[in-house]
């Protein structure tokens, strides 16, 4: 389906069976995604259709109260007048909701109005009330922004499971690669209004179709210009490679791949590029260092073990056999 | 006045279309129209012989110098306050709330009912409060198409200006109803906004 955007026209041709992540850069077009999809707004042309229905195109457009699409808002959109109960009863199938308050943990907020309940409460208020009806799609728009990092980890879980059950066409849109791995079991990645890459999370990290995609994953993506089996980067320096290229290439390391020292190795089949600690970040069990612009990453104990905090000098390597190119033209 | 003005809000404040400003100049414009002018207006097209005068006498209606003139003068002029407000009122419902009582499978009467109106209840009642002061001051419109007959179109401002020649004593007496009136009325209206927005605030 077609539609103008403010910054670009939102061209997209998607297939969602499970949950698929929605990715991209702010503007890209995701919301409005999310928008066609629940009928909200219109496609400028196109065809949407869910279960062999079709929702809109061929001078249909069903009105978003008649596709049954649980849609969860960024804001969760709560009736602020209602009480919890009376928001999941708004548009619920089933006559008696406890069952459903008490499947997602909220039971005894039941009586409360929406303006007491911390984010957590609401994230969870909001999802009941789109699991209520009984929806034949859901749609999410990044459910866990709202949260505070401490909560959301353990609410991703919950969550994760909750869509499983439900088992309808799932679509999150979310900005960060953890939630998409935690959530999807394919992201589908959308940059100025077309979707440049749909597959599964690991695959994204191991072969990104672009820049946006690498720093999305995590991935190390250096441009630069080959000639035979070394790589002037852009940034300056030169890598070598273990395959023979010409032209505009992306080196590609996986962050895994990228070892860290204090000093250089002798090893010369190894590049090299040294520099200050830009950041640490724990990132699951194991710990994302950003040294010169490369992401590292290492356990926890390595972390510990030398010593690595921002600011400090740290020289980053891998061998050139874990360098991979892409031809970027 | 509320029933026809409130859906008409509704309607202007979620929907934006082709003219849309036309629509709210012409709902605008007796507010700015001196009363007079709407009077005058009112008894061109209602009158014996206004436009609409031939079609109304055929019905056995007649509308000038009666009661349902002196409705007729009053919501001419004070409906153009409710209707603005009440726009405003509707404007400050959060649009997500209504494209989620959508999504849950309320239809757009369900959604102004449940959603819209109740989140806008404060909003239109100060309106309300408001477009009937209004109402209830109303001079100029009314005397010229509903005139003046004692007991049937005479209304308080009016008994008012006819006592200043009269019976000073009762013009005074109905001025002092009325000033507690209106003093009643604006404060009712900012009670309502206020302990709205303290209500909201706390979300």
């Amino acid at each position: 389906m077609t539609r103008r955007l403010r910054t670009a026209v939102l061209q997209v041709d998607l297939e969602v069976d499970g949950v698929t992540a929605l990715v991209g850069p702010s503007g890209a077009g995701k919301t409005t995604l999310l928008r066609m999809v629940a009928g909200l707004v219109a496609p400028d042309s196109g065809t949407i259709e869910c279960g062999g229905e079709r929702w809109f195109g061929d001078d249909r457009d069903v009105p978003p109260e008649r596709r049954r699409c649980g849609f969860v808002f960024q804001d969760y959109a709560l009736f602020p007048h209602m009480t919890v109960e009376r928001n999941v009863r708004y548009g619920a199938a089933a006559a008696d909701v406890r069952p459903l308050l008490e499947r997602v943990g909220i039971a005894h907020l039941a009586s409360a109005r929406p303006p007491s309940l911390s984010g957590g409460e609401r994230q969870r208020v909001a999802l009941a009330r789109a699991l209520a009806v009984e929806p034949r799609a859901m749609l999410l728009d990044e459910p866990l922004s709202a949260l505070d990092p401490a909560t959301r980890g353990s609410v991703a879980s919950e969550l994760s499971a909750i869509l499983r059950e439900a088992a309808v066409p799932t679509i999150v849109v979310t900005h960060s690669y953890e939630e998409a791995v935690s959530l999807a079991d394919r992201v589908a990645v959308l940059e100025e209004g077309r979707v440049v890459q749909q597959a599964a999370p690991e695959e994204l990290l191991a072969a990104p179709a672009s820049a946006f995609v690498a720093e999305f994953a995590g991935t190390n993506y250096l441009l630069g210009t080959a000639s035979g089996s070394t790589v002037a980067l852009d940034r300056g320096g030169v890598v070598e490679t273990a395959a023979v290229a010409y032209g505009r290439v992306a080196v590609l390391i996986a962050p895994w791949e990228i070892t860290l020292a204090h000093r250089r190795p002798d090893d010369s089949a190894r590049n090299a590029l040294s520099g200050r600690i830009e950041r640490v970040v724990p990132f699951g069990n194991r710990v994302r260092v950003v040294v010169a612009g490369i992401t590292a990453e290492i356990t926890p104990e390595s972390a510990e073990r030398l010593a690595l905090r921002p600011g400090v000098e740290a020289v980053a390597s891998w061998k050139a056999t874990s360098t991979r190119l892409r031809l970027t033209g | 006045m509320i029933v026809v003005g409130t859906p008409v809000a509704h309607l202007l404040a979620t929907r934006r279309f082709r003219g849309r400003p036309l629509v709210l100049t012409a709902f605008e414009l007796p507010l700015v129209l001196p009363p007079a002018v709407a009077g005058i207006g009112l008894l061109m097209a209602f009158g014996r012989r206004g436009l609409l005068g031939e079609e109304l006498s055929f019905l056995g209606l007649e509308l000038p110098f009666t009661k349902v003139a002196v409705v007729m003068a009053m919501t001419f002029v004070a409906s153009p306050l409710y209707v603005r407000q009440a726009v405003s009122a509707f404007e400050a419902v959060d649009g997500t709330l209504l494209d989620a009582s959508r999504t849950l499978g309320a239809g757009a009467g369900r959604t102004f009912w449940r959603v819209a109106l109740p989140l806008a209840r404060g909003g239109l009642g100060a309106a309300a409060a408001l477009g009937w002061a209004r109402a209830v001051g109303e001079f100029g419109a009314t005397i010229i198409f509903a005139g003046s007959l004692k007991g049937v179109t005479e209304t308080a401002p009016i008994q008012i200006y006819a006592g200043l020649s009269e019976n000073l004593d009762a013009g005074l007496a109905t001025a002092a109803v009325l000033i507690a009136f209106s003093a009643g009325v604006l404060l009712a209206a900012k009670l309502i906004v206020s302990g709205r927005a303290r209500r909201f605030t706390l979300l």
